[in-house]
């Protein structure tokens, strides 16, 4: 099973679990329908994604774990505690966190919980979960992060406390820029071994080191549009899960989230709910189903 | 010719940014002078941002922050010559011409908006 965690900026929605599946106008997590911007908002840009994914690739649909949280964390705990005590039932065999509210005791659990399981899922985090991970020195305990230049940075920085306030941003995302930050966090422990990074050309890094960059198809609107990196976290979760080479999915997720752009023909203004269509047919074209 | 004295300094630690954020925009409206910085490990508790002000000052910015209903975790009053890593927001930013469309980018936030008329099209990076 898939299993994509994340809050949802909806003051009053419960926790929420179940089968996802996105259709074009909603968002369906086991009882409850997302519709209009909260189809494609952070964590439900990344759940889109994964759905549209795994119907590209023919295979079950993800089940999702998500609840309301606007910021100050309530309902954050309340995932985390329900997730530490739901996720060996759950028995994943991927699974993805997303936006998350700063959290140490919660986190950690869940986090040693997942890896004591007698069949560790394959781990993966992005935003909130990421940079969670990193401030409190758990990023090792997971599979794949998919950052973006910005994430690297506060990855690299090994005193950064907090991502706002780091040593070096890369401005001018740069090769080797991308390549050094990203050895040198792996060496302080601050990455785990696979690392997908989303910029203007994508790169794959397996322990510390690049064995992928993805240049083509270049849309440059892309870096303006909103939500572009959460989908490719939910493309990549849903390739690994159909049982694609982790190393090989992180490419593959980048050239099927650079085909979405593509087929969708965006310029800065266009919104991701106008890509995110895009994505089953890019995940055909490029995993050739 | 003699360094003055250094200061005695106290650290206000927040449970939540919200809190550390909406109380260094309370104080500062209240005229009173601070530093944003790395609390100490200790007092890490999710929110890596405190506020260093004068010792002078814990009273009157207890006060201010009671009154405006910003929620404090703790004060601490810092030994003499502590350092603290001070936290540096991105001052760099970047602008991106798409023709129609700008582009500014600082640090992990990009916010696109129509040239001329100004209306943000697009918000990426939050994370």
């Amino acid at each position: 099973m898939l299993v994509l965690v994340g809050t949802i900026p909806i003051d009053d929605m419960p926790l929420t679990y179940g089968p996802c599946k996105y259709e074009g106008d909603k968002l369906t997590i086991g009882d409850y329908v997302l519709e209009d911007k909260y189809v494609l908002l952070g964590t439900t840009a990344m759940i889109s994604a994964a759905s549209a994914a795994c119907q590209g690739l023919g295979i079950d649909e993800p089940y999702a774990v998500v609840i309301g949280d606007i910021g100050m964390g309530e309902g954050t705990i309340k995932l985390l505690d329900y997730l530490s005590d739901e996720v060996a039932k759950l028995k994943p065999t991927v699974l993805t966190m997303h936006y998350l509210l700063p959290t140490r005791d919660q986190f950690t659990r869940l986090v040693d919980t997942v890896n004591n399981m007698e069949k560790k899922p394959f781990f993966i985090a992005d935003a909130g979960a990421l940079l969670n991970a990193k401030a409190i020195r758990l990023s090792q305990k997971f599979d794949l992060f998919t950052p973006d230049p910005g994430e690297l940075s506060f990855l690299a920085d090994q005193d950064a406390a907090h991502p706002a306030y780091v040593q070096h941003f890369i401005f001018e995302v740069d090769d080797t820029d991308i390549s050094r930050l990203s050895k040198e966090a792996y060496e302080h422990g601050d990455t785990p071994r696979f690392v997908l990074v989303k910029a203007a050309v994508d790169h794959v890094v397996v322990d510390g080191e690049v064995v992928g960059v993805i240049k083509e198809p270049l849309i440059p609107a892309l870096e303006a549009i909103g939500g572009t990196g959460d989908t490719i976290t939910g493309i990549v979760s849903a390739l690994i899960f159909s049982g694609i080479e982790p190393s090989e999915a992180c490419i593959k997720a980048s050239k099927i989230n650079r085909l979405m752009g593509e087929l969708s023909q965006p310029t800065p203004a266009t919104p991701i709910a106008k890509l995110v269509p895009f994505i089953t047919e890019a995940t055909k074209k490029i995993v050739g189903k | 010719m003699p360094e003055a004295p250094e200061e005695e300094k106290a650290l206000i630690v927040f449970d939540y940014i919200y809190y550390a954020m909406r109380g260094k925009h309370v104080l500062e409206q209240a005229g009173f002078k601070m530093r944003e910085v790395a609390p100490p490990v200790e007092y890490r508790t999710g929110c890596d941002l405190a506020l260093e002000i004068s010792a002078t000052d814990v009273d009157a910015t207890e006060a201010v922050l009671d009154e405006k209903e910003v929620i404090i975790l703790d004060i601490l009053f810092m030994p003499k010559d502590t350092k603290l890593v001070p936290v540096y927001l991105t001052k760099l930013i970047k602008t991106t011409d798409y023709g129609d469309y700008t582009m500014v980018r600082c640090g992990n936030m990009k916010i696109t908006y129509r040239k001329g008329e100004g209306t943000i099209v697009n918000i990426s990076g939050g994370g």
